[in-house]
């Protein structure tokens, strides 16, 4: 997918729904902001792909990815919670499936999260025949499959040789479905799931997380580095160290969680911490005397990560007194510190 | 144990070269095993056997065996054991007591690999009794291979594989050729559903057979042992002549890791086998070595896993169905192991380039409800975990697994089984110690020592497997016989388990990309260079992808069945299995359709 060809446009929706931000994403970057009060995401008309008849599935995707809207939803806090999208969509190359509107919903990460139905708007397999509530079950539970079969088909697969066809495995139009994503499908509706599964774990993603790179500055950061979930947690990590280690503040409030019992963010924050800072003494000075109370595994990382670092003689003297608990790996390690200039 | 001192004083008294200064003793020899359990599963890396103490964190019942001194003296001690832990410590911490002037202790000590440790000196008195005890501390695993005294206080053990191999049948008094089992028509190495199914459909089309297993118990992966139920159906066959002996074994379906071993019906298994006239069967026999003529298996020798006693197979032909194609590999057969590129296989679920990935191994366990609280202790070698991840389940399914690549399933195998040791105790401790109003009544009950392997070498037939054969999109083949209908079902780390143990996952997830029923073609169940050896199970001539699908135990079960007929025909007709296909497959079709053979 070509993220310099997708349009886009951003609503910042509070719950009072009063600004909203466009952005013609030509090269990436933001171009244009309007603020405009009091303009509901309700009045920004639903774009229909038209897929070029012929077109081949990597084309199609291409093609619904770019008229997708994203809108940018954030809490009472006025902090940025979620990421929506009313979707109208062709389903199918030839034009012959009923569109399907449907509101899609991703975390800050691009990680779909939940589908609705806006008022009025329906799913419906072969013939038309609108899905049951039994259908509905069915493809939920096929979109929170991130681990999908239907993530390695192409469009083109969907559709067996002609022969083949039977009444009961297609959706609107002639071709079987492949054995192989029966399982993975409303029966009669494969196009739907096919195409709702895609735009809400692969073509969608990307451009998520890159709109997300965008919201990056400290209050997000600091917002993110307390957050409950730990993706957005090492996602700060990982943005903090990258592009605000000159930060004394937020290279703090990392090393605060490192006081912490996650283990397993100290353990992302040990192997994501750049050398620079490892060099400096506060930094040196607050992580050695922990080192008794880490897991094995850390202790590892963190020798390994100081095996060519310089570290301070009060550092080294500490390490002598660490050895009497240690092992061959460690010890070959606490030599190779030792010598560090 | 007669058979066992007998040996021991063979080597006493019968090797006066060794027997005045040296003494061997096979951990998995001793008299009385107390609590210990015999491991053979890595006989093939490490060359032996050893004694496991595998108690879930209750130190299990000594060891203990006793031996006459020829003469007495000064002895220094050595101790061939494994910190199978070192994270800085591992806990398989035990005891070496001889007699009772000597006690040392063994197991823990940080470092990697098996090794021949140190014990010192003991003063041993002429023409003693004395006994040997393994005491073990913490009923996490600490493990014995064996110990050797030795008068020559300037004499280490050999290291060295090959070396350490040698120098160990030469001190057990195995360096003669073993003696021969018996003359067979088929002999099958391995056990489980494919190796069980092959042999018993051979005894019925009149051969003589061995089967040669290297567990107390037939299954394998479907034993009480490891607790994996059968899957893949029979119901689908196109001939239905297939699968009647997969389901004379089958004993019903209590699921993975079912609490009572008994629903896996290892004595349903036994007793068919047993009566079965025409077959012999060989449990608690390790197949190690072959002895080849030309293109062809003479003979298979295989190591009793506990006497060291070694036998001795001559037989026209052989099948491989160790799952690990280890008879195929030690005679030379083509095998691939890992996943073929896209490029080369056509494939669209293979990788664009060949590597070395493979799916795991599962170690199930499964806990029980006390009436009253209990404990299990911290386990500070063991994996770490936090309320930012854990499991949060009382019994283990499919999806306990290690392997994909990160460890090699032959070669590291132990790794592997121990990697999912630490996992399962790392996270039991943390649910008993960190979520005690879920789990406070819980009792680790069981974990299989057994690990369940999925996947290592493939031995190369005359036709290979490939997904598009399981799809339908090649069209099938004369020979296709053996219908298979499980999904292509290709194991992969959960992301989740990814993101908090990148490089060490063990647990998985899959995607279930459905098939036709298709079926397998004969050739894909003989070697292509070997002239004379069958196969049937895991280790079947396919695709990284394809085996995807043809892995489950029905399905392997009827690759057996199949085999087994196409060998009374090898037999009758005086030819190798690809004269079966290549001059009889008439008769063959026949045979599995159920209809009379009429000769055209």
């Amino acid at each position: 997918m070509n993220l310099s060809q997708i349009e886009l446009s951003w609503i910042k929706h509070s719950i009072f729904g009063l600004m909203k931000i466009i952005s013609e994403n030509c090269s990436g970057v933001i171009g244009i902001l309007v603020l405009s009060t009091f303009l509901s995401i309700s009045f920004l008309p639903p774009i229909l792909a038209q897929p070029t008849v012929g077109s081949d599935s990597s084309n199609l995707q291409m093609e619904r990815a770019k008229d997708i809207v994203l809108e940018l939803v954030y809490d009472d806090q006025n902090q940025p919670q979620y990421y929506s999208s009313e979707i109208f969509t062709q389903v199918c190359e030839t034009g012959e499936c009923k569109p399907v509107r449907i509101r899609l919903n991703w975390d800050l990460l691009g990680n779909y999260l939940n589908y609705a139905m806006p008022k009025g708007s329906i799913l419906t397999k072969m013939d038309h025949i609108p899905f049951n509530a039994t259908d509905y079950q069915k493809f939920a539970s096929i979109l929170n499959d991130r681990y999908s079969v239907l993530e390695d088909f192409n469009l083109s697969q969907l559709k067996g040789p002609k022969e083949k066809a039977t009444v009961q495995e297609i959706d609107g139009i002639t071709g079987a479905t492949p054995k192989s994503i029966e399982n993975a499908i409303v029966p009669g509706a494969v196009y739907t799931c096919y195409t709702i599964w895609h735009l809400a774990h692969v073509s969608i993603k990307d451009t998520i997380l890159e709109k997300s790179q965008l919201l990056r500055n400290e209050e997000i950061l600091y917002h993110f580095i307390d957050h409950e979930n730990s993706d957005y947690q090492r996602w700060a990590i990982d943005n903090i160290f990258q592009f605000f280690r000159h930060s004394q503040q937020l290279v703090d409030q990392v090393l605060h969680l490192f006081q912490s019992d996650k283990v397993f963010l100290k353990k992302h924050i040990l192997q994501q911490i750049p050398d620079s800072l490892l060099a400096q003494r506060s930094i040196q000075n607050l992580l050695w005397p922990q080192y008794p109370g880490l897991s094995y595994s850390l202790q590892l990382i963190l020798l390994r990560r100081y095996s060519d670092i310089p570290v301070d003689q009060e550092v080294k003297d500490l390490l002598e007194s660490y050895r009497s608990q240690s092992n061959q790996e460690q010890l070959s390690l606490f030599q190779l510190i030792r010598t560090s200039h | 144990m007669r058979l066992y001192l007998s040996s021991l004083y063979f080597i006493l008294w019968q090797l006066p070269l060794f027997a005045q200064d040296q003494i061997l003793i096979e951990a998995e020899s001793f008299e009385e095993k107390g609590g210990w359990l015999i491991d053979q599963q890595f006989f093939d890396i490490m060359g032996s056997s050893y004694l496991l103490a595998h108690g879930l964190g209750t130190p299990v019942g000594d060891a203990i065996t006793k031996l006459k001194v020829a003469e007495g003296g000064d002895y220094h001690v050595w101790v061939r054991t494994k910190d199978w832990a070192p994270f800085p410590v591992g806990p398989g911490k035990f005891s070496l007591l001889i007699g009772d002037v000597y006690e040392k202790s063994f197991g823990a000590t940080g470092q990697t690999g098996w090794q021949w440790y140190d014990g010192g000196l003991v003063k041993l008195q002429n023409q003693t009794e004395v006994g040997f005890i393994l005491k073990d501390f913490t009923g996490f695993d600490g493990r014995c291979d064996a110990i050797y005294l030795t008068r020559d206080h300037t004499f280490k053990p050999p290291h060295d594989q090959g070396v350490l191999h040698n120098w160990r049948k030469e001190l057990l008094g195995l360096g003669r050729v073993p003696k021969d089992a018996g003359i067979f028509d088929l002999v099958v190495i391995g056990g489980g559903m494919a190796g069980t199914c092959t042999a018993l459909s051979a005894a019925r089309q009149g051969l003589k057979v061995a089967l040669v297993q290297n567990r107390p118990v037939l299954g394998g992966n479907n034993s009480s042992e490891i607790r994996v139920h059968l899957m893949g159906r029979t119901d689908q066959n196109d001939f239905p002549v297939l699968g009647r002996i997969v389901h004379e074994l089958d004993n019903g379906d209590p699921g993975n890791a079912n609490p009572d071993g008994k629903r896996y019906g290892d004595e349903r298994k036994e007793q068919i086998v047993r009566l079965q006239p025409n077959l012999s069967l060989y449990l608690n026999l390790h197949a190690y070595a072959v002895e080849t003529e030309g293109n062809e298996i003479r003979t298979v020798i295989a190591r009793n896993i506990e006497t060291n006693e070694e036998l001795r197979f001559p037989a026209r032909l052989f099948a491989d169905c160790t799952g690990d194609g280890t008879i195929g590999y030690l005679a030379g057969a083509d095998y691939r192991m890992g996943r073929e590129s896209k490029a080369e296989t056509g494939e669209t679920y293979a990788p664009d380039e060949a590597d070395d990935f493979t799916l795991g191994t599962s170690n199930l366990w499964h806990t029980s409800i006390q009436d009253s609280p209990t404990s299990f202790p911290e386990t500070a070698w063991a994996l770490t975990f936090s309320d930012e991840y854990y499991l949060d389940t009382d019994k283990a399914d499919w999806q306990w697994e290690t392997g994909y690549g990160n460890f090699n399933t032959i070669t590291q195998a132990e790794e592997i089984r121990d990697h999912n040791f630490r996992a399962i105790y790392g996270n039991w401790s943390f649910l008993k110690n960190n979520k005690s109003d879920k789990y406070g009544h819980h009792k680790l009950d069981w974990v299989a020592h057994i690990g369940g392997k999925r996947e290592s070498r493939r031995l190369m037939g005359d036709y290979i497997l490939n997904q598009n054969d399981c799809t339908g999109e090649i069209e099938r083949q004369p020979d296709g016989f053996v219908t298979a209908t499980w999904t292509i079902d290709l194991h992969f780390p959960d992301p989740e388990n990814q993101k908090y143990f990148e490089g060490e996952e063990f647990f998985a997830a899959t995607k279930h990309i459905r098939v036709a029923p298709y079926n397998i073609p004969y050739r894909c169940l003989y070697s292509r260079n070997i002239g004379n050896l069958f196969m049937a199970g895991r280790n079947i001539s396919t695709t990284h992808v394809a085996f995807g699908s043809t892995r489950v135990m029905k399905t392997c079960g009827m690759m057996g069945e199949l085999v087994g007929f196409a060998a009374g025909l090898a037999i009758q007709h005086n030819t190798s299995p690809r004269g079966v296909y290549e001059n009889h497959l008439n008769e063959l079709t026949s045979m599995v359709s159920g209809v009379k053979y009429s000769r055209p």
